[in-house]
């Protein structure tokens, strides 16, 4: 379907700006380089998979980045307050599940557009827990000696960096979640046609629920490989709003509608293997990250036309508008 | 015939006393639900309460001079808002404004301190700037039909991008320029009458916005785009271009908005503009409360704003830190979505539950009518011949004119015209396009029609209809805009050509008249329309469902039937403002229309018949209010509308003769009555025929049109 | 925590009430001239060392002597501060603290609250107007002397590549743009220094970890990381560290010195690093605030300036007693 051959078509541009960045930037091609760009796109990878179930529920999570940082500084504040792993662990885990059940119930039971109810608590989770769990602080800084930190940041399963086999690992459970189970189906039939699905008694508010914790299990697991590399959780990743976008980016990307009911776990891979080679080669290139968001803004736009073009909108379907 | 006592006795009767106002907590709580504005009240109220606060526990922060400072900072982002307001109102989204303004302050620090440009020259290129961005966001949406939000995400990303690499080359040349000059200054700086000139220059934007939305083509077809894309494109809208210009209107405002950020800061840092979306989208979803395309509510989303601009402002002045802030803005916003959204699912269902208003009625005993009790002879109706059956649907009132041509009405709305003597040919009179009720000859002998829904019309000879009113004056004691006449039920005409009319129920429709009844409140008035002035004044308000209206035989007094009361009552029209007093109470039946009979007396139409248990649940509303609740419209207790007839009364009121209709047909639930030439014509608002009964006894020369206007 | 140390944590601040209550009364006496003044603080954003450090230091000292002082936090958002600078104009304070996140952003304000008769202390980052006093790190010398420290490890005569990467903030802040200046003009008489990153990292430290990462990819022979400021440059610390080229790559920092960044050079995770002590500079801004309130004013068109005090610290020299900590 034509789905599908958006994320062949995304792939094939990714293979050739590879092979482009390869031939002609000095230090592409190196098998360093690219462990390092799997490294460095291991987070994103993991949030668009969250992210990429709510959208295709025909949701939206503005709120990700809020929890994939009020998890980790919860989990920050713990381990330096001298408690352990373990139960640094739990309570971010908690917490994380928290927050996507009340995304959720914002958006299954009282029924606000998932923009505006995620908007709204991305703003109440950054403030809250800045204000309530470090009294205003922007920044958590993490022990870097600590070896369950250190385990993240640099370990490695059979060679493959952890964070990259935690990556493909959750890559795996979406892509099963998607496709081999009730909820998978569920959110895909939710997506398409929300009104049919309830009305067919699918657990439309359950699997909504679902969809919105399991993007902030995402956003914590995420939250934790980047806490440990760079050593701190920094709430200015939440005020200046450019890793969500480059979440949405991914996803959107790769083919998976706003609309609701398209997309798969291959969009993502996709989708993700465009932009981390575009930002590679951009960035061996000395360009600066300014100028990487005007190529990636217009890579978005290309794409989003050409989507638009193979997918044109039913015009006797479209009631109010589409966004 | 007529005697002469009558019409003192009428006149002496007992005063009825109406009341000035319902009073009732459901009708206030029914009634403010019903009201359009309660939504935009809810930010108002909030506002307000801000307001107060703020003013409660600051010294001066309402001061002349912060007032001057704020509305300074208002202004610009308020121009910003307002071009989210547009394309919202299409039912879009514009990630973009962020990037739009920052790429515009830039474009206008660039033009005037480097390429030195004049004021005058540079406020027309940056809203030029703005409109460019506007114009490819247009093009995305409008033409190319993607979706509004990735459109301008990716807008967003790229005019950010932008704006950063031309700031990074300009911006500390720009930071180092000295220039200034009068007019920039004025535009960033000065007052004008007493407040910032940006914020004259927003409220002029607004006003334009508002008249746009509410006046112009153009603004309707926004909000019917927003409303309804589809539908607007079937009714011929330009979708695609209407689109376009929106986007290109809001991008032009942004750049307004940013030409006055720079006149006033003279200065652009890498993140400006950054989260200017989600202020300016927070605004406007506490002002609209929630996303809702389709409407251009200026004031209501000014309103918001101008709440979480204050908000911010307060909180941060008076020492709160940004953490603190920035959670109790996203806690208001959750909160008024979470309020907004229950709301707007729980609004019908609870203004269904508040809306049936029982009250305790206490209705007059049933008189005693001895032999003319129903059962106790035969039931005379039975005997009546009947005419053009199956050839007219629902005649709730008849009438004969002078030459004796027969007038009815209908369900699909028109007024039809039966030729005598034989009635036998049905022809359409007229088109109404309501529900014809009661009807009149005037003077002139032109039918004036009640029009349940429209109000009181006039038809001519050739059947052409003529509005008279469809409003009277507001009650200052209601919540509800009363203006509107409802259900315009019957009416007569005085001898100075007066016209008086019953607007039965102000609450309820022609299909849901029987809940009126069960609700037991003074909901309906007598109106009255003076053709010499074309004025419509409210005779009397607080009546319970004033259905016959009928002058005097002596043309003094005005007979005005109460179905829900069972009784009749008189005014006197030299003095009508002393309201209505006791005719006749205590009637078996629920009366309908009365009219002349040509004994002096009249002839009053019984639509249905009391019941001991209804009388005795109208006593209880508790028990009506739980009737509703509980059981399904089709079993609750209702009037007994399958039996009825018409009753005789003299002058003075007393019951002369019965007529009842036999339980079996063939005709039922008889609405109205007129005797003509010694025989009466019957009509039955749910009946497909008109009844014909010969009278005995009866003056066979008269005729009502005589009787009121003799020749 | 422990019971006992929170009874501990209780016992102190108890006691330092007291104290406090006690330095109160008798500094009461020795100026009354203070009481009642009112300063405010217009900070670019609270919750970050630096303005939390100077806040303390002034707060306290406002405290001892009956000066009324408020913070107004503009949390990074460059447009409410404007507007919350002009609120405080209207609010008539005697002393402005401001905090100017650009060269241009605040000047016509400054100029029109000196006019307006509020003297406006400029802390750590300056504006182009100038007003009655500023208290500071001066940038341009830190950038010179990094520059020069960098020529000196890694230029001529050294063995490396003379190959540097410059992680700044934002390009276009004000700290920024001084100390980019300052080193450029170092670099010059270096030919061998070859910049070869110049990306703005907004600050944030995963940022400037993928960006040191993917430099480090191309130019394996690295030879200096200059951060900006410390707390992103953590991040390109790390970024070194991950890659095993701790002892190849010199990184350097600036910052206020507070432990918590402070702790990175002992880690290893930053090699050098300038700190001009935002605890001191505390203590500055709160002693010019006093003698401004007791009328001190510079000459017609100059500032009343204190230069914060340099301190290098390096893994050499690095010992706790360099940086300071935030009572919590």
């Amino acid at each position: 379907m034509s789905g599908r051959s958006i994320e062949s078509l995304v792939l094939a541009l990714a293979l050739a700006a590879a092979v482009i960045f390869a031939v002609f930037v000095n230090g592409f091609a190196s098998w360093q380089n690219v462990s390092n760009l799997a490294q460095n796109s291991a987070s994103l990878t993991i949030l668009s998979c969250g992210m990429a179930v709510v959208i295709i529920t025909r949701g939206l999570d503005l709120s990700q980045i809020a929890v994939m940082v009020a998890a980790s500084t919860a989990f920050g504040i713990l381990l330096t307050g001298g408690y352990g792993v373990p139960a640094a662990l739990a309570v971010a885990l908690v917490a994380a599940v928290m927050l996507g059940v009340v995304n959720g119930w914002l958006v299954a039971y009282f029924e606000i557009p998932s923009l505006l109810a995620t908007l709204a608590t991305a703003m109440l989770i950054t403030g809250g827990s800045r204000w309530a769990i470090l009294q205003g602080e922007f920044l958590v800084l993490l022990p870097k000696d600590n070896p369950f930190i250190a385990e993240i940041s640099s370990g490695r399963i059979l060679g493959v960096p952890l964070s990259v086999a935690v990556a493909v690992a959750i890559l795996a459970v979406t892509g099963i979640l998607l496709s081999q189970t009730i909820v998978g189906r569920t959110v895909y039939a939710m997506g398409d046609n929300i009104g049919a699905a309830r009305l067919s008694g699918l657990p439309v508010r359950a699997v909504t629920l679902v969809a919105y914790v399991f993007a902030a299990l995402t956003a914590l697991i995420a939250g934790l490989i980047v806490a440990s590399s760079s050593g701190a959780v920094d709430f200015r990743t939440v005020t200046n709003g450019t890793l969500l976008f480059e979440v949405i980016m991914v996803v959107v990307l790769g083919g998976v509608s706003l609309r609701g009911g398209r997309g798969s776990v291959l969009s993502i891979i996709a989708g993700v293997f465009l932009i981390a080679v575009l930002r590679n080669g951009m960035t061996l290139m000395n360009l600066s990250t300014q100028a990487q968001g005007l190529v990636l803004g217009m890579t978005l736009i290309t794409a989003i036309v050409i989507d638009n073009y193979r997918n044109p909108r039913d015009p006797e379907t479209e009631t109010q508008g589409d966004l | 015939m007529s005697s002469t006592d009558a019409p003192t006795s009428i006149s002496t009767r007992a005063r009825l006393k109406t009341p000035l106002a319902v009073v009732s907590f459901r009708r206030v709580v029914s009634d403010l639900l019903n009201r359009n504005w309660i939504e935009g009240a809810i930010p108002f109220i909030a506002f307000f309460i801000l307001v107060a606060v703020v003013l409660t526990t600051t010294d001066d922060y309402f001061s002349l001079s912060n007032l001057n400072t704020l509305t300074r900072y208002f202004s610009d982002v308020a121009l910003v808002l307002l071009a989210m307001l547009l394309v919202v109102a299409i039912g879009g989204i514009d990630l973009s404004v962020g990037s739009n303004y920052a790429l515009c302050v830039l474009a206008s620090l660039y033009l005037f301190h480097i390429v030195e440009l004049p004021t005058f020259l540079v406020l027309p290129l940056a809203i030029l700037c703005g409109a460019a961005v506007g114009l490819i966001n247009g093009i995305l949406t409008g033409v190319l039909g993607c979706g509004a939000l990735l459109a301008t995400l990716g807008t967003m990303i790229t005019f950010r991008g932008l704006f950063v690499i031309c700031s990074q080359a300009s911006l500390v040349e720009i930071s180092t320029s000295f220039r200034a000059d009068p007019v920039w200054d004025f535009f960033g700086f000065d007052d004008f009458f007493g407040m910032p000139f940006s914020f004259w220059i927003f409220a002029a934007v607004a006003v334009v916005l508002y008249l746009m939305f509410r006046h112009s083509r153009f603004g309707w077809h926004i909000l019917a785009v927003g409303g309804n894309r589809k539908a607007a494109r079937h009714a011929g809208v330009p979708i695609n271009r209407v689109i376009l210009l929106t986007y290109v209107a809001a991008g032009a405002l942004v750049g307004f908005a940013g030409f006055l950020y720079a006149a006033r800061e003279n200065s652009a840092g890498s993140d400006t503009g950054v989260g200017l979306e989600f202020f300016v989208l927070t605004g406007l979803v506490v002002g609209l409360g929630g996303f809702v395309p389709g409407r251009g509510s200026v004031f209501n989303a000014l309103i918001g704003f101008a709440t979480i601009f204050l908000l911010n402002n307060a909180l941060r002045n008076a020492g709160f830190r940004g953490d603190f802030v920035q959670a109790s803005m996203g806690f208001i916003l959750v909160a008024v979505l979470a309020i907004d959204m229950k709301y707007r699912k729980e609004r019908h269902r609870l203004l269904a539950r508040a809306y049936l208003d029982p009250a305790p009625l206490a209705l007059a005993p049933v008189m005693e009518l001895g032999d003319l009790a129903p059962g106790k002879g035969a039931n005379k109706l039975a005997e009546a011949t009947l005419i053009a059956a199956g050839k007219i649907d629902g005649p709730e009132d008849v009438i004969l004119d002078r030459e004796g041509h027969l007038y009815c009405g209908t369900r699909d709305g028109r007024i039809m015209r039966l030729r005598a003597p034989d009635y036998t040919e049905v022809e359409t009179f007229a088109k109404t396009g309501g529900r014809p009720l009661g009807m009149a000859f005037d003077a002139e002998d032109r039918l004036v029609v009640c029009i349940a829904g429209m109000g009181l019309y006039r038809l001519s000879g050739a059947g052409e209809i003529e509005r008279l009113t469809s409003q009277t004056a507001r009650s200052w004691t209601s919540l509800e805009d009363d203006r509107a006449i409802r259900m315009a039920d019957d009416l007569d005409i005085a001898p100075d050509g007066r016209i008086f009319f019953s607007d039965a129920t102000k609450r309820y429709e022609m299909e849901t008249w029987a809940v009126d009844l069960l609700e037991g409140r003074p909901n309906g008035r007598l109106l009255c329309y003076d053709p010499k002035t074309g004025a419509t004044t409210t005779v009397c308000d607080h009546l319970h469902f004033p259905n016959g209206v009928c002058v005097s035989h002596d043309g003094r007094h005005l007979l005005v039937v109460s179905t829900t009361l069972c009784s009749v009552m008189s005014f006197d029209l030299d003095r009508i403002e002393d309201g209505p007093r006791e005719f006749i109470t205590g009637l078996p039946g629920y009366p309908d229309n009365i009219n002349r009979a040509s004994d002096g007396g009249y002839w009053i139409a019984l639509a249905g018949m009391r019941s001991p248990a209804l009388d005795l649940a109208m006593q209880d509303p508790a028990l009506r209010v739980r009737m509703a609740k509980r059981v399904p419209p089709t079993n609750w207790l209702f009037a007994n509308l399958n039996v009825g007839g018409v009753l005789k009364c003299s002058a003075n009121g007393t019951i002369e003769d019965a007529y009842w209709d036999a339980p079996e047909g063939p005709l039922y639930m008889i609405t109205s009555m007129r005797e003509h030439r010694g025989a009466l014509f019957l009509a039955g608002v749910l009946n497909d025929k008109i009844g014909r009964l010969a009278l005995t006894g009866a003056d066979p020369a008269w005729t009502a049109p005589n009787s009121y206007w003799p020749r | 925590m422990t019971l006992l140390k929170k009874t501990s944590a209780l016992l102190g601040a108890t006691v330092m009430t007291a104290l406090v209550a006690l330095g109160a009364g008798s500094a009461a006496h020795a100026d009354d001239r203070l009481k009642g003044k009112r300063v405010i603080f217009v900070p670019i954003a609270m919750g970050i060392s630096l303005t939390e450090g100077w806040s303390r230091r002034m707060a306290e000292q406002a405290e001892l002597f009956g000066i009324e002082y408020e913070v107004r936090d503009a949390a990074f958002d460059m447009k409410a501060m404007s507007e919350l600078f002009a609120s405080a104009i209207n609010d008539k304070p005697d002393i402005i603290v401001a905090h100017n996140p650009t060269v241009q952003l605040l000047a016509r304000q400054i100029k029109k609250a000196e006019e307006s008769g509020i003297k406006v202390m400029q802390i750590n980052l300056s504006s182009v107007q100038n007003s009655t006093a500023f208290v500071g790190a001066d940038w341009n010398r830190i950038g010179r002397e990094i520059a020069e420290d960098i020529v000196k490890q890694c230029g001529e005569g050294s063995g490396k590549s003379g190959k540097v990467a410059i992680v700044p903030g934002q390009l276009t802040a004000a700290d920024s743009v001084l100390m980019n200046d300052a080193a450029f003009e170092v670099f010059k008489g270096h030919p061998e220094i070859e910049v070869v990153s110049n990306q703005a990292s907004d600050w944030e430290p995963e940022k400037a970890r993928q960006i040191t990462s993917t430099v480090l990819q191309q130019h394996p022979d690295l030879c200096a990381v200059f951060g900006h400021w410390g707390v992103h440059t953590i991040g390109a610390g790390n970024a070194v560290k991950d890659a095993g080229k701790q002892d190849d790559v010199l990184v350097y920092a600036t910052g206020g010195g507070n432990r918590l960044i402070c702790d990175n050079i002992e880690q290893g995770v930053i090699d050098r690093y300038w700190s001009y002590n935002a605890d001191g500079q505390g203590r500055d801004a709160a002693t010019m605030m006093r003698v401004i309130l007791q009328g001190a004013a510079p000459k017609e068109g100059e500032m009343l300036r204190v230069d914060s005090p340099l301190i290098v610290i390096t893994e050499e020299n690095y010992s706790p007693s360099l940086c300071w900590d935030m009572p919590s």
